[in-house]
């Protein structure tokens, strides 16, 4: 450990901009020390801590903490004065030390010195702490716009219970704020709305409820600047009729809610116990009250806005597909893999269809799962999709191609069937039946149709849109070298069914949605196409256009 | 086994010769002479003869979709605005035909619908009123003003016209017929534009097909010259200059946008991919009119569809 400390206060001696104020000790595990950087005409002092790690990352945080408690009110300064750098990657120490310090001078320069604003909003630090360091309230933007000093009651609902580090987390969802005898409900869908609801507090102040400009205050008592006293009255009064209606060691939420950039409205979420209301009311006349906090922690929880902007922020799929109404007709492993990628990708509005009942070996190559049984796929697949996505509106049956082919002849029901399906902007059959897609390409339909199947071994996929596309699959397949001999037969009266491991069909069926998003989101026109695999040299997978 | 793509686009022009709908074409016909004696019989000395412009004119037609174009050449005084003759015309035909057929204003013409008869034909003829430039200069220059009907209102609703030389777009295929079949390559290029669904108008593909021929050494047998052509389009049609042979003011390429223009230059590249892989495509992107299967004179029965017209759906997976 003396070499360490010995390395250490090498590398930071070969830097001409560092001055070593306090030599490098060993405390503990830790090597402390102090330094002086030159910025001129700036020079700063920080405290040194750097962890055994180092010069590795940590979870992702450096081992190596600068620590000035006077810079707190500036940018990416953490709330023990800890400056947040992010450096590059080095294995060896002395060149992880000049990058380190390097990083700490621009920072100097950028958000000291100059100060220098960053474009996107920062939300204010707040540090989970008490009964509130384990849960979370998630939320969506509601349309309404919130007035300063307006309060009154939220409803929201326990999403889960998690684990992190051993420690049980509850994730709850706000619902619904009740204005005025309006309710304004988050963007969850039905599944989500109709959690058990429970009822709490919300406030909202304008600005964030900050001390050193980021950083969220710590005791109730600092909150009482934010908050006016018709507030405080009407925390007395709910303080009050509760203690009268409910048993003790109720959790209560409330939430405080403020501006930030573009419009846009953040909400923090503070739990405390029904037994100990963190304010006080005092007689300041004959008649008349004054409220107050007292000077107690606040349990400030996680909180997070989920609004779809921000849910599918890290990348979603064309606008075009997700604006869309989209029918997947056929849910086997293609539909599925492919329902997956539209509701991660941002779609929105779903009606899924098939006839089929999921068995314990489909799960080896679609999206279901074991654990629910036997099920019809229609079933599974509509909740699994609810799972992921709180905002997609699922719909489903399971007779839909039934009923296309029974009153298929009958004149008026054709035209019926056109107008329910031109309800939707694209069809995705992925049936891999033969008399629907002859049944689609005779309907008069604006909307498109685009089938997609693969071949035995998932060897090709192929991709064809709504113009002449009964005739184009046929010839497609009829060209391709389809193995229709080696088949998957298991025991018992069952049709058999290709071979493709899940990994073989996803592959193909990203490649295929990639391209559909891309020809979308480019508005360029919909070629058929067909996806040839080789792995004579390596796996690779071409695009054949026609 | 592969397809033999000469025979097979020997066939498609077989299977899309306009003779085979010989019922259907006497029809156009019939109803094109009754419409021309009509119109002269209104105009009288307001109107030249009255002439085939389309596709029957340039012999480039094809049976599986196919109108009549009828040029009908005014005197400059006859009417004292374009717009004015336009409306007039379409005023005439629509109450003469209005019980018979669905008459409407198009672009530049005048399209008449017959309904369908009693076989279920139907005969569709669109009336292209011109006028001559100045009184009695049509007899010496062919050259007309066509009036471009805006149906969506522009900014002056109805101020556009074209002026062209329609016997000179004519005569400009007829002139270049001899060159390696070039009519063959456009009827194809028809062939592969009706039953895919694409937008580029016959005319552009006249015009850029003649300007393969100048520009390349189209040899070989009938693929080798498609081919060639396809392959000039593919690599020029974003860039190549089509003056209307009618009135080198007008250029043609202009009637695509740059990005129709890409996309056709990136269908011709396919084309060509899928076909010189697997020679079986060829079938896809130019097929025989159903209607009017090729007998088969050959041993080997390279196409089964016309022994047996339903061949079993392939098994497909998902």
């Amino acid at each position: 450990m003396e070499d360490r400390v010995n390395n250490i206060t090498d590398a930071f001696s070969k830097v001409e901009y560092v001055k070593v104020t306090r030599p490098f000790v060993l405390d503990g595990e830790i090597v402390k020390g102090a330094i002086e950087i030159n910025a001129e005409p700036t020079f700063l002092t920080f405290e040194l801590e750097i962890y055994p790690p180092y010069p590795f990352q940590y979870h992702d945080v450096e081992t190596i903490r600068f620590i000035n408690k006077d810079l707190i009110i500036y940018d990416h300064v953490n709330g023990d004065g800890s400056i947040c750098v992010h450096t590059l990657h080095s294995p060896h120490l002395a060149t992880k030390v000049e990058l380190d310090l390097n990083s700490l001078r621009q920072w100097i320069v950028k958000y000291f010195i100059n100060k220098i604003k960053d474009s996107h909003y920062e939300h204010i630090v707040v540090s989970p702490s008490g009964t509130g360091k384990n849960q979370a309230l998630w939320f969506t933007e509601v349309n309404y716009k919130f007035k300063r000093g307006e309060f009154g009651q939220f409803h929201f609902s326990i999403l889960n219970t998690g684990l992190i580090k051993e420690q049980a987390v509850q994730t709850f969802i706000l619902q619904e704020f009740k204005i005025k005898g309006q309710k304004l409900e988050c963007l969850w869908n039905d599944s989500y709305k109709k959690l058990d609801r429970f009822a709490g507090i919300f406030l909202f102040i304008g600005d964030a409820p900050v001390e050193n400009r980021r950083f969220a205050v710590q005791s109730w008592h600092d909150l009482e600047p934010f908050v006016d006293q018709s507030f405080l009255k009407y925390l007395y009064e709910f303080e009050v009729n509760l203690k009268k209606n409910t048993s003790k060691g109720v959790e209560l939420k409330l939430i405080i809610g403020y501006n930030i950039d573009n419009d846009e409205i953040h909400w923090q979420c503070i739990n405390f116990s029904a037994d100990s209301f963190p304010n006080y009311v005092e007689k300041t006349g004959p008649k008349t009250y004054q409220g107050g906090f007292l000077d107690q922690s606040i349990d400030w929880m996680h909180s997070k806005n989920c609004s779809p902007k921000y849910f599918f922020g890290r990348g979603a799929l064309s606008k075009r597909l997700t604006e869309s109404k989209i029918l997947v007709v056929g849910i086997g492993a293609i539909g599925s893999m492919l329902c997956n990628t539209l509701v991660r990708g941002g779609c929105l509005k779903l009606f899924i269809n098939d006839h089929d009942v999921k068995e314990p070996d489909n799960v080896c190559r679609s999206e279901y799962q074991f654990s629910n049984g036997m099920v019809s796929k229609v079933y599974e697949l509509r909740n699994q999709l609810s799972l992921i996505s709180p905002f997609v509106e699922i719909m489903g049956n399971e007779e839909l191609t039934d009923i296309i082919k029974r009153f298929r002849s009958d004149a008026n029901w054709q035209a019926t069937l056109e107008e329910a399906l031109n309800q939707v902007d694209y069809i995705f059959d992925c049936t891999t039946d033969n008399d629907l897609a002859y049944i689609f390409s005779q309907l008069n339909i604006k909307s498109e149709v685009i089938n997609i199947s693969i071949t035995n071994h998932a060897k090709e996929l192929v991709c064809v849109f709504k113009h002449d596309q009964y005739k184009w699959l046929m010839e497609i397949f009829k060209e391709l070298k389809n193995d229709t001999v080696d088949l998957y037969n298991p025991t018992g009266c069952w049709s058999p069914t290709f071979k493709a491991s899940y990994n073989d069909i996803a592959v193909l069926v990203q490649f295929a949605v990639k391209q559909i998003n891309l020809n979308l989101d480019k508005d360029q026109p919909l070629r058929n196409f067909y996806l040839s695999t080789s792995d004579d040299s390596g796996f690779e997978i071409k695009l054949n256009q026609f | 086994m592969a397809t033999d793509k000469n025979k097979h686009l020997n066939d498609v022009l077989t299977s899309h010769k306009v003779s085979k709908e010989q019922d259907l074409l006497d029809k156009h016909k019939r109803k094109r002479d009754e419409i021309c004696d009509a119109l002269v019989e209104k105009y009288g000395a307001d109107i030249y003869s009255p002439f085939n412009s389309g596709s029957f004119a340039k012999n480039t037609a094809v049976n599986k979709k196919f109108d009549f174009d009828l040029m009908a050449p005014f005197k400059r005084n006859a009417f004292s605005t374009l717009e004015n003759m336009f409306n007039d015309v379409y005023d005439f035909l629509l109450e003469k035909y209005s019980s018979s057929a669905h008459v409407r204003k198009q672009k530049v013409s005048i399209g008449i619908e017959f309904f369908a008869d009693d076989k279920g034909d139907i005969v569709k003829i669109d009336v292209v009123p011109g006028r001559e430039l100045n009184q009695d200069q049509y007899k010496e220059d062919d050259k007309l003003n066509l009036y471009v009907y805006s149906q969506f209102g522009k900014l002056q609703s109805g101020s556009d016209y074209i002026r062209s030389n329609i016997k000179a777009q004519v005569q400009n295929i007829k002139d270049n017929a001899d060159r390696a079949n070039l009519r063959q390559k456009v009827r194809l290029l028809k062939v592969w534009k009706l039953y895919n669904n694409k937008t580029p108008k016959s005319f552009f593909l006249e015009l850029i097909t003649i300007k393969a021929f100048d520009k390349l050494e189209i040899s070989g047998g009938l693929w080798d010259r498609l081919k060639s052509v396809i392959e000039y389009i593919r690599d020029n049609v974003t860039t190549v200059s089509l003056p209307d042979p009618g009135n080198s003011n007008n250029e043609v390429a202009d009637s695509m946008s740059d990005y129709e223009k890409s996309a056709l230059s990136d269908d011709m590249r396919n084309m060509i991919n899928r076909i010189e892989e697997n020679s079986d495509y060829i079938k896809i992107y130019f097929p025989l009119n159903d209607k009017f299967p090729v007998e088969d004179t050959s041993n080997n029965k390279y196409d089964e569809r016309k022994v047996a017209p339903s061949i079993p759906p392939p098994t497909r997976f998902g």
